[in-house]
């Protein structure tokens, strides 16, 4: 092998040029990490949530879709109240009976989650971060990305302030978090308000949570059949696992392509090591062939050469997933939420393990070129 | 650069690269293999003539053995219930012959008109429960069933079609390029 001294003075040669391409690759390794954590963050919005003590009691002919589902009033009450296997606090039921709408704000659009008290037992991801959830008519509790979902800024969601919903004007009273869930986007009312509000007198769905986490199959089959056999109730029960994969599988088509453009900044960051590396095999064909002279075979040559490209690729990929770390998270928006883009591990490793393999494809075919001239010519300095 | 330097370069981007992993939550237990006991439903032979749906609720619930034909709307999971729709009103398929996505629904008709023209029928075992099942032998969505049986009413008023046997009398094929919902 090639002492790595010789590797690392021949990269100092030629600093700009070596500058040049770890810059690329640098960039290259923030992209791949970036579109890497959007696809991760699509994938989480959707299964995020995804909890297996949970169900839904959705509308029967909304088949598994949330947005379609619609229970009258009355009726979504008798189901949180007769539902089996339901968890119990201080004689509060875990059944929320719940509203979901969209409201437009301009052009922007807010997700809107009519709830009882029932929800905040329901949905223990929740927690009210800042102030309070809501008690009194009109009153709003925001997400920490509904501000970034709704393109508004933070001093527009302040406590205090206003925000309409369906022309109504609902004051603000606290903000809550539910990290890698899609709550965050959400923006929660009394369920009442929001009726009245939206003229509606049905809500979309019961949740609910059970009440003993050791039988979750259990609580899953009573569920079903409680919903099969109350024909009076119009309504079907479905998983929270499988509502989710419903959402899972219309963010899919977006994350592939996050993950495509992943791929070719993989291969442009190859070409920018592939540059490199032909330009130093052709300053350095006479060099290449002595080493050849001296005893080195053509495939430790090849080696070398391929290591100085590793070597390059490696310090790009470092400082970009050093920089990523250094920026933190990211508030961006998808149609039906948003989404806090953080480089986690699995997007750095990402990024690092792109850097490489374009330090390692860049190399390969300029050290092969390289090693591949007859000894005598090389010698003579013929490229 | 010496080798110490990359050694320590080579730490700093591990640990930059290093985070925890989420909590860990329950899961369902994997289904048991169990039996199947509705297998015993199956009839032998065609029952007869038979109510369509429409007819039968509107007999109401009775003591008397009747036979009820209608397609599969709806086949509850993990227990031997299944929705019957009275076959005057047509599934996807029949109305939008080619290009429809979905033939196996009611999907183009009004919820009044599924309450109207569906029965929901239980096969039900010694403890007057419904059969946990994997499924009913030889059924799926939009087959033609004829089901024997009483028809009853629940606490709650609804009509419940108690069934002890079935019988497939016939089953729709899907387009090509079409696969029934799992």
């Amino acid at each position: 092998m090639l002492p790595l001294g010789y590797l690392l003075r021949n990269l100092l040669r030629r600093r700009v040029r070596t500058l040049v391409t770890v810059g690329g690759v640098t960039a290259t390794t923030l992209l791949v990490v970036a579109m890497s954590a959007f696809a991760d963050g699509m994938r989480e919005a959707a299964v995020g949530n995804q909890r297996y003590d949970r169900m839904y009691l959705l509308g029967s002919s909304a088949e598994v879709d949330l947005v379609r589902s619609v229970v009258a009033r009355g009726l979504a009450d008798n189901a949180a109240a007769a539902a089996p296997g339901v968890l119990e606090v201080d004689g509060l039921r875990a059944a929320s009976v719940e509203l979901h709408l969209a409201t437009r704000r301009g052009t922007q659009v807010g997700l809107v989650r009519g709830v009882t008290e029932a929800a905040y037992l329901v949905h223990d991801q929740v927690t009210v971060t800042v102030g309070r959830e809501p008690r009194g008519p009109n009153e709003l509790m925001v997400g920490a990305l509904a501000a970034a979902r709704m393109g508004l800024t933070p001093d527009e969601v302040a406590i205090g302030r206003t925000l309409p919903i369906e022309r109504q004007e609902f004051t603000i009273v606290g903000h809550f978090a539910a990290p890698g869930t899609t709550y965050e986007a959400e923006l929660w009312a009394r369920l009442p308000d929001v009726m009245l509000a939206t003229k509606r007198e049905d809500v979309s769905c019961v949740v609910l949570r059970m009440s003993d986490q050791t039988r979750v199959e259990q609580f899953v089959k009573a569920v079903r059949l409680f919903a099969a056999r109350r024909v009076d109730l119009e309504i079907d029960a479905v998983p929270e696992p499988e509502l989710m994969s419903q959402l899972a599988s219309s963010l899919t088509p977006i994350a592939a392509l996050a993950r495509w453009m992943a791929v070719m900044a993989v291969v442009a960051g190859a070409f920018a090591c592939a540059n490199t590396m032909f330009a130093a095999v052709l300053a350095r064909t006479r060099e290449l062939a002595t080493l050849r002279a001296l005893g080195y075979s053509p495939v430790q040559v090849a080696v070398g050469l391929v290591q100085e490209s590793l070597l390059v690729a490696f310090l790009g990929g470092a400082i970009g997933t050093l920089i990523a770390l250094g920026i933190g998270a990211v508030s961006l928006r998808y149609p039906m939420g948003a989404l806090l883009l953080e480089a986690d591990i699995s997007s750095r490793a990402v990024g690092l393990g792109a850097a490489l393999v374009s330090g390692l494809l860049g190399g390969i075919v300029p050290a092969v070129r390289a090693v591949r001239i007859p000894l005598v010519e090389a010698i003579g300095g013929r490229t | 650069m010496n080798r110490k330097n990359i050694v320590s370069l080579v730490l700093l981007t591990l640990l930059a690269a290093c985070g925890g992993d989420a909590p860990a939550q329950p899961r369902p237990a994997d289904g048991a293999g169990a039996a199947d006991a509705a297998a015993g439903f199956a009839l032998a032979a065609d029952p007869g003539e038979a109510l369509t749906v429409v007819g039968a609720k509107q007999a109401g619930p009775s003591e008397d053995v009747l036979v009820v034909q209608g397609r599969v709307q709806d086949i509850t999971e993990g227990f031997a219930i299944v929705k019957l729709m009275d076959t005057a009103l047509k599934y996807c398929g029949e109305v939008h012959a080619e290009g429809c996505q979905t033939p196996w629904d009611y999907c183009c008709d009004t919820p009044e008109a599924h309450r109207e023209h569906e029965l929901l029928v239980e096969f039900r075992g010694p403890d007057g429960l419904p059969v946990e099942t994997n499924g009913l032998p030889r059924t799926r969505l939009l087959d033609l069933l004829k089901v024997r049986g009483k028809m009853s009413k629940d606490e709650h008023g609804n009509l419940v079609f108690v069934a002890d046997g079935l019988w497939q009398v016939e089953r729709p094929t899907l387009p090509d390029g079409l696969n029934w919902p799992q």
